[in-house]
């Protein structure tokens, strides 16, 4: 079972409209809400998170993982580990592996916390 | 009566030596210090193979002055620290017996951003900009487990690389053929009926392959899939939301929190899921015009 979670409306017609040609129109469920709050009450397995990301094409030299991600990084991290611990994060290449260190630890320590 | 007020229990108290509590010897000199005075035979007769005083496990530890030590000494030691208390760990043990340097040092010129959360984004877009991301993926090994290290912290971390074979692929013109010849002629003076001509066939090109590189993010795509215009180069192509899809088990609950149009949702589904439990997996994607080379990261 798989659970689409977006805010756009036009969107989510497109999401079952899709679903609708692969077949798997059933299996589908889509949700309506924030990336920061998503819920569930069922124990749920794994999140994947595929950031929307600004000006990829002209910023390869200068990108960075705090600055260029919408909505921000930190807290759809933090929300998706709250639910589980199999997080499925999705970044461009050129990311800096640096930065997804810190990422990882500091969100780490205020799960922690 | 209690034993404070006892004139024979005072008298004893102050016969004994305060350095050792052993019962005090008289001596002739009044005037000496109390423990010049001693003269019990663990005291003065000091024997080599019993435990001394500057031995900090048996007696107490001598008061060291605090020394200054340089940022570069300090780092050394905490990296010592750190390697010493890694090398306890037994699951590292096992992934890299052979090799002693698996850890790598993090530079920390990000200490910016920690404390920059309250910052406006257009302060962090300028401050972005100065940081210059380069191809830095050439300095971690492949095909090892190493560990990222962020200020006495880490987390694990595996590269390996992974070309997904896409149906359609960009082709480089090389020199000498046809559309290099088409560009070179195109900066000469010619009439405006064959000028007009080859912009047609340069639109309609582009009109081609752009329909294309929706093959890669949908197979399905002639059939009738909707897409967004702005969400076109933002979405996860078939074949790596397929290569996500296997690593989950059989009738599990995922969530895909941000799904735009339902790519990796969809793929998901479709695939018979295996028993592998994974703890956490990054992927990096390139843009659609760069789908030739994609790194994979997993992390366990």
């Amino acid at each position: 079972m798989v659970l689409a979670n977006e805010m756009n409306d036009k969107r989510m017609k497109f999401i079952l409209n899709n679903a609708e040609i692969y077949g798997v129109n059933d299996k589908i469920d889509v949700i309506r809400g924030n990336s920061d709050n998503f819920r569930c009450r069922k124990k749920i397995d794994a999140v994947v998170i595929t950031m929307d990301y600004e000006n990829l094409k002209t910023s390869t030299e200068s990108f960075c993982l705090f600055a260029n991600l919408v909505p921000d990084i930190r807290k759809t991290l933090e929300n998706a580990f709250r639910i589980t611990e199999n997080v499925v994060l999705i970044v461009p290449k050129f990311v800096d592996v640096s930065e997804l260190a810190l990422l990882f630890t500091d969100v780490r320590r205020q799960g922690k916390q | 009566m209690t034993s404070e007020h006892n004139p024979a229990n005072q008298s004893f108290l102050s016969k004994l030596c305060p350095c050792c509590f052993f019962p005090e010897i008289s001596t002739s000199n009044p005037t000496k210090s109390a423990s010049n005075s001693c003269k019990n035979p663990s005291n003065s007769m000091k024997d080599p193979l019993l435990p001394s005083n500057e031995n900090p496990i048996f007696g107490l530890k001598p008061k060291l002055k605090q020394k200054t030590r340089s940022p570069s000494k300090q780092k050394q030691i905490n990296n010592n620290l750190f390697k010493k208390n890694l090398c306890n760990c037994e699951f590292l043990k096992e992934l890299n017996k052979n090799n002693e340097n698996f850890y790598i040092d993090n530079t920390s010129h990000y200490d910016k951003f920690l404390n920059s959360k309250k910052m406006n984004p257009d302060k962090k877009k300028r401050l972005s900009d100065n940081f210059k991301v380069l191809n830095t993926l050439n300095k971690y090994p492949k095909n090892k487990v190493f560990l990222l290290k962020y200020n006495n912290s880490g987390i694990l971390c595996k590269i390996t690389y992974k070309n997904f074979k896409f149906p359609f692929v960009k082709k480089k013109s090389k020199p000498g053929t046809k559309s290099m010849m088409s560009k070179r002629n195109s900066n000469q003076n010619t009439p405006e009926s064959h000028i007009d001509l080859r912009k047609q066939s340069d639109e309609s090109a582009k009109l081609v392959e752009e329909v294309d590189e929706k093959l890669n993010i949908f197979s399905k795509f002639h059939q009738g899939i909707k897409i967004d215009t702005d969400s076109f180069e933002k979405i996860l192509p078939e074949k790596v939301a397929n290569y996500i899809a296997k690593k989950f088990r059989k009738n599990s609950l995922i969530i895909d929190a941000i799904s735009g149009v339902g790519a990796t949702a969809i793929q998901v589904f479709l695939i018979n899921l295996k028993k592998i439990k994974i703890f956490l997996i990054i992927l990096a994607l390139v843009s659609s015009s760069l789908w030739k080379d994609t790194w994979f990261w997993q992390m366990k």
